[in-house]
């Protein structure tokens, strides 16, 4: 029966094979680690509100700009580099349900996180939330990687404990989740890179012919 | 043993309909490079699975390219999930493995 559902799992790994998705997710991250770090360091002294607003309009731009590019390129990326070599398929959307259940979290994570944050902000508590946020994701990426079957999350997860660890024992607060981003992002993309060479030199499969 | 589908339970088939488990739909190249069948060989299993109402064929084309599409109809999925099921029975597996 495992083999039975490592059948099953097959299409999802043959449609991340070309390493599209991991450069694309990995230079969002990247970017959004790099625009929170340039923002910090603009940030003026005394701080002003209207600059602490930016930080948020600026996020939702990049994301709105990366959610546009991805609707549009992904597709044509994966017909023109994907579909010669592995075939076509569609992978199955999750239900509705779970769809919106998802993106809530993420809203309420992304809103709750920077008021608990304002709110209960300790020193130590600053110093301690990239690395949970880097454990968090070293234990998604280790799932991620065992249940896909697909080794190169490894490497990213190990990246991201690193730069935790270091996060703890710095004394960069706050700014190191910022660099968490980045450096998962760089890492992701790299591997994505890597596996986009692999995948290129894999050899085109005969199209149909008309019948 | 006598509740395993049959028409399921035959190795290239259970491959095919296993396969289009984990996707709404993929073409006859992906389902040819992923389980190492001949063309003909293929093309017959994937129409006794389409008589039986497993599986659905959708002939098209991508720009000028033929495209033959398969997807699994609910029908299919469900006597794969029985099918699994009967299996995990029969092997004493306690704990069912979703499949997608």
């Amino acid at each position: 029966m495992d083999s039975l559902t490592d059948i099953a799992r097959k299409p999802a790994r043959a449609w991340q094979l070309d390493g599209i998705v991991d450069l694309s997710l990995g230079l969002y991250f990247g970017a959004q680690g790099a625009l929170f770090l340039l923002w910090w360091q603009g940030l003026p002294h005394p701080p002003r509100a209207s600059y602490f607003a930016l930080f948020p309009v600026a996020q939702a731009s990049l994301s709105l700009i990366f959610l546009y590019v991805w609707r549009r390129a992904v597709p044509r990326w994966k017909e023109r580099i994907a579909v010669p070599r592995i075939g076509y398929l569609e992978m199955r959307a999750a239900p509705v349900g779970r769809r919106m259940a998802a993106g809530l979290s993420v809203v309420a994570v992304s809103v709750l996180t920077p008021i608990a944050l304002v709110t209960f902000g300790a020193a130590n508590v600053k110093q301690a939330v990239a690395l949970v946020c880097a454990l968090a994701l070293t234990l998604s990426l280790i799932h991620t990687a065992v249940y896909w079957s697909m080794p190169r999350y490894f490497v990213v997860a190990g990246v991201a404990s690193i730069v935790g660890m270091w996060a703890y024992r710095s004394s960069a607060g706050f700014k190191a989740l910022a660099w968490l981003l980045l450096w998962v992002g760089v890492s992701l993309a790299a591997v994505g890179v890597m596996s986009l060479i692999r995948f290129l030199q894999m050899p085109l499969v005969p199209q149909e012919h008309r019948s | 043993m006598s509740d395993l589908d049959r028409l399921v339970h035959e190795p290239a088939r259970l491959g095919i309909v296993a396969l289009l488990s984990g996707v709404k739909q993929a073409d006859f190249l992906f389902l040819q490079r992923e389980t190492g069948l001949t063309k003909g060989n293929l093309s017959s299993h994937l129409a006794t699975l389409e008589d039986a109402g497993y599986v659905a064929i959708e002939k098209t084309f991508r720009g000028k390219i033929p495209l033959t599409l398969a997807r699994l109809t609910p029908e299919g999925l469900r006597a794969f999930r029985t099918y699994k099921k009967t299996m995990q029975g029969i092997l004493g597996i306690p704990k069912p493995i979703s499949a997608t």
